[in-house]
Formats: structure tokens, sequence, C-alpha cells
């Protein structure tokens, strides 16, 4: 996510020590972070005190999911350059990672005291607020990072998300269009706006844009375990308990709530006169659609495993 | 960075937002169901073990002691209530008892999620690796009934009259609480209310029988 967001450009570096930062940056974006490593670790070979090229080091090692190594060369890139506000940010986003949230927010708010406008750290931040369930907060800083990028797609697609689980239904759909505009080609474009519309009740069109993100990138697990999900909502089978969900979910104690009610209507109803047969079937068609509610999961799974998603 | 947003830029997060701690918490929502149909040695016993599953050690050490306390009660109380003749044997107080019990079993597992709530949230949108809760869940269901009937059997032979005993009658030793004895009629129990004279007729009519 923070990828597009580093200082790039650095004046001290040189002419030799900019091409390298470039190729590595290249082959990270073209999927190859072993290539990059390479070519960072034969850049510190001729410069090993330059605190830029630890820190894409440390980039290529957050690529990699190599936490700890990405942890220690961004503290090589801070041992260099205290102020080096892309390793501190990297830093914090390894700590969030071992869910050292409030270490994370101590790293992410030194990079931003040093620069109070790099996105590298502002995301990040937005993004660790999201996680922890601070939707407002996350939101303002999405939005402060608006203000100063206002064409950044992934701000837009973080704003969506944020949205999406804050239930701002409409704020979601229209972020979630905004970065699809921004960037087609995104799996993330097409996984805010599918999340967006599978919570305002349209798990089709939830379907056909999770279907376009794994078709951008087939390997990302996460977006495929959302699909699976997306996909069973979309089965005929799970559409009842699907809006069923979407209704009890918005009620205080949700499914027992419902249980509740029934359960008041059950004993209170013959006793101001409601006649057996009306009570009989009320319990009965209850009875049957909690049958469904258990069953509607693993019968569908079973349809899924049986008919595989295209 | 203006003034307006100034707060932004302020930490907020404390040492409880952190995940590392965590250690497969439990579903808390399957708690809900685990605590309708299995009670209080079953739901909410998880909901407290699930405090410290999710790095929350305080409540953790006064959730449990309160699920024990409040299980071993309700689990007696229909013991006690059925053996002193406080309330009477019928299924229809048993299922309302059955009913109470889940009922307050759902409501503590309710407050337990409720503590849960923001941890949780943490946990799911982390991608925490979440625990299973079968085998658990299983376990705790099977030994919720049993220490439910275990209960029930100790307060009604401990707190309830002794076996043998007409509930609602005099002690033994206490000869001034000896009431006069009850007339019950031998007639068919559909005239049990009738508090007319006996009917020679039909009593003659029974000897000729």
């Amino acid at each position: 996510m923070t990828d597009d967001h580093r200082p790039f450009d650095a004046p001290e570096s040189g002419f030799e020590l900019h091409s390298a930062l470039e190729k590595s940056h290249m082959l990270r974006q073209a999927d190859r972070p072993q290539d990059a490593r390479r070519v960072m670790l034969e850049a510190l070979r001729s410069s090993p005190d330059v605190a830029l090229l630890h820190a894409e080091l440390a980039d290529v090692h957050w690529d990699l999911k190599d936490y700890d190594e990405a942890a220690a060369s961004a503290k090589t890139a801070i041992s260099r350059d205290p102020e080096c506000y892309w390793a501190i940010a990297i830093l914090g986003r390894c700590a969030a990672e071992k869910g050292r949230h409030q270490q994370a927010e101590k790293h992410y708010l030194e990079a931003l005291r040093v620069d109070p406008q790099f996105l590298g750290a502002l995301l990040p931040y937005a993004s660790l607020n999201f996680k922890v369930g601070e939707y407002d907060k996350a939101e303002r800083l999405v939005l402060h990072a608006l203000t100063i990028e206002p064409d950044d797609p992934t701000s837009h697609q973080l704003l969506s998300l944020i949205r999406t689980a804050s239930e701002n239904r409409s704020g979601a759909a229209s972020a979630g269009a905004i970065g699809l505009e921004l960037q087609p080609d995104h799996e993330l474009s097409h996984l805010a706006i599918g999340l967006s519309h599978l919570q305002s009740g349209r798990p089709f069109s939830a379907r056909r844009h999770l279907r376009e993100a794994l078709r951008i990138d087939p390997t990302d697990e996460d977006v495929r375990e959302i699909y699976h999900d997306v996909d069973l909502a979309g089965r005929w089978t799970y559409l009842p308990m699907y809006y069923y969900s979407l209704v009890v979910g918005k009620l205080p104690g949700s499914a027992f709530t419902v249980w509740g009610l029934v359960v008041v209507v059950l004993i209170g109803g013959p006793k101001i006169g409601i006649p057996a047969a009306i009570m009989n079937t009320i319990a009965i068609t209850w009875v049957l659609f909690a049958i469904y509610t258990w069953l509607a999961t693993p019968l569908t799974k079973l349809w899924m495993k049986a008919v595989p998603s295209k | 960075m203006t003034s307006a947003n100034d707060d932004l830029f302020r930490p907020t997060l404390a040492a409880t937002h952190d995940t590392s701690n965590f250690s497969l918490p439990w579903n808390t929502r399957t708690l809900l169901y685990l605590a309708f149909f299995g009670g209080m040695f079953c739901g909410p016993l998880l909901g407290a073990l699930n405090f410290r599953r999710l790095g929350q050690h305080e409540p953790s050490r006064w959730a449990l002691p309160l699920v024990l306390i409040l299980g071993v009660i309700i689990g007696i109380a229909p013991g006690v209530l059925m053996g002193s003749g406080l309330l009477e044997n019928t299924p229809d107080n048993r299922s309302g008892i059955r009913l109470a019990h889940s009922a307050l079993a759902v409501a503590v597992a309710l407050g337990f999620a409720r503590l849960q709530r923001s941890r949780m949230r943490v946990a799911y949108n982390s991608d925490i690796p979440m625990g299973k809760l079968f085998v658990p869940g299983l376990v705790t269901l099977v030994a919720s009934w049993l220490a439910t009937v275990v209960l029930s059997t100790i307060g009604l032979l401990t707190f309830g009259a002794p076996i043998g005993a007409t509930p609602n009658g005099p002690e033994e030793s206490d000869p001034s609480a000896v009431s006069p004895p009850t007339i019950t009629r031998p007639w068919t129990p559909d005239e049990k209310y009738d508090l007319g004279p006996p009917d020679l007729e039909s009593l003659e009519g029974r000897k000729d029988r």
C-alpha cells in the first residue's frame, strides 16, 4: 500500500544511488523482490552509510514478508540518519505487523513529526486505526491524506474500506467508485467497492468485483478468501440467510433479539387470545426457519464444493 | 499540520490495543449459542476463559469466579425451590427454570461479548488466527448438562425436604408445628373442589362395588 509513497527525491544520494533506488523500485513493482534485494545489497556494498539505501532494503524485506530483517534494516537506516522518516515508518509497519500497535503508533507519529505530509506514514497510521476499530480517526486521517494528494487511489480505496466497516454505505460506495476510476486495474479498487456492495445488499455485484480482483491478482489469498465468502452470499440457497443477517446484524443483541421476540409472542399470544392455529403456524414456521439458518452455511458450502466458483 | 488536525497526531492507542498477546481467541458469537444451549458452565465459562486468550488479564480475574458462583447458584436453585416446596415440581416450572437458566447464561455471555468486542474487532481486522471451538464447546456442553443435574440434585437433597417427607410438611422435631391431618375425600377427581358434605349415596355405591 505504501510502495508509491516513498521519499524518492534524494538529491544528496547522487546519481548512482538514485538509479539503484529506481531500479529496486521497478523490480518490486514487477513483483521481483529477490532481484531488488540483490540490487540493494550491491548498492550498499559501495555506499554502506546511506540511510535511504537501508530504508529501501527494509522495504524490500517487507515485500518478502521478512519483518525481522525489515526492522533491522530500518534501524540501521535510522542509525545513519535519525530523521529518516521513511525508515521510521517502516519500523512502524513492522511493529504493527507483529501486533505491537502502540509501538507502531509511536513510530508513525515520529515519522509524521519529521514530515507531516508523508503519505507513507499517514496512510499506514490510518490503516492501523482502522485495524483497531478507531474508524472515526482512521477516516479523518485518510481525509487529511486526501487534502495532501486528492488523486491518490490508495487513499480512496482505504476510505471506502473504512466507511464499509463503519456502515456508511453511500460514502463507501462513492469512495470505492473514485478509487476504481483512478486505478481500475488494481485488485484493492475492486475489493473495496465489492465489499461496499456486499454490505449494501448487492451480493451479485459484489461477486463480480471480487472475481475481477481475483483475476487481477490470482495469488492473493486474502482476496480469494473474501471472494469465497461473497460467492457464498450470492448462492440462492444462502440468499435468505444473507438478507436475514443484514437485517439482524443491525439489531442490538442480533439474533437473540429475534429469538426473544418469538418466545414472547409464543408465550404471550395465547394469553391475549390469538387462536391456537395461528400460534402453531408461527411456532412451526419459526422452527423451520431456525433449522434453515443452522443448515444454510454448511449446505451452501457443500453445494459450492459440488459446483465450484467460476 | 493545522491546529484543527492537532488531535489527529496525538497518540490514542494503549497497550490494550496490542494483539501481540492474543492466543487463539474464540468467536464470541458462537459462545452466545453455546450459552443458550449449554447454560452457565458452557458459553459464559468459555467466554470468561476467552478474556485471557484476548490478552485481557484484568477481567479474566473476576470473570471466571463470577461464572462459577452464578453457575453453582443457578444450578442449585431449582433443587432448593422444588425441594422446599416454594415451587411445584411440574413440567411447566421445570421448563421455565431451564429457560431462565438459558436467558441468564446468554445475558452473561452477552456482557462478556460486549467487554471483548473491541478486542475481537482487532482480532478480525488483523487476521489473527482464531481458536477452534468444536471440542471445548462439546466438552463443556456435556459437562454443563451433567453439572446442572448434579447441582440440582444436591440442592434437592441438601436444602430441600428430606427424602420421603412431604413438601411443606411439618418437621417431626417440632410438635407445635403439627397441623391437623388433611382430610382427603376418596371420591372422583372431578369432585375434589366440592366442599359440600360427602355424598353418602355414592359412598355406599362404592362399598357395593
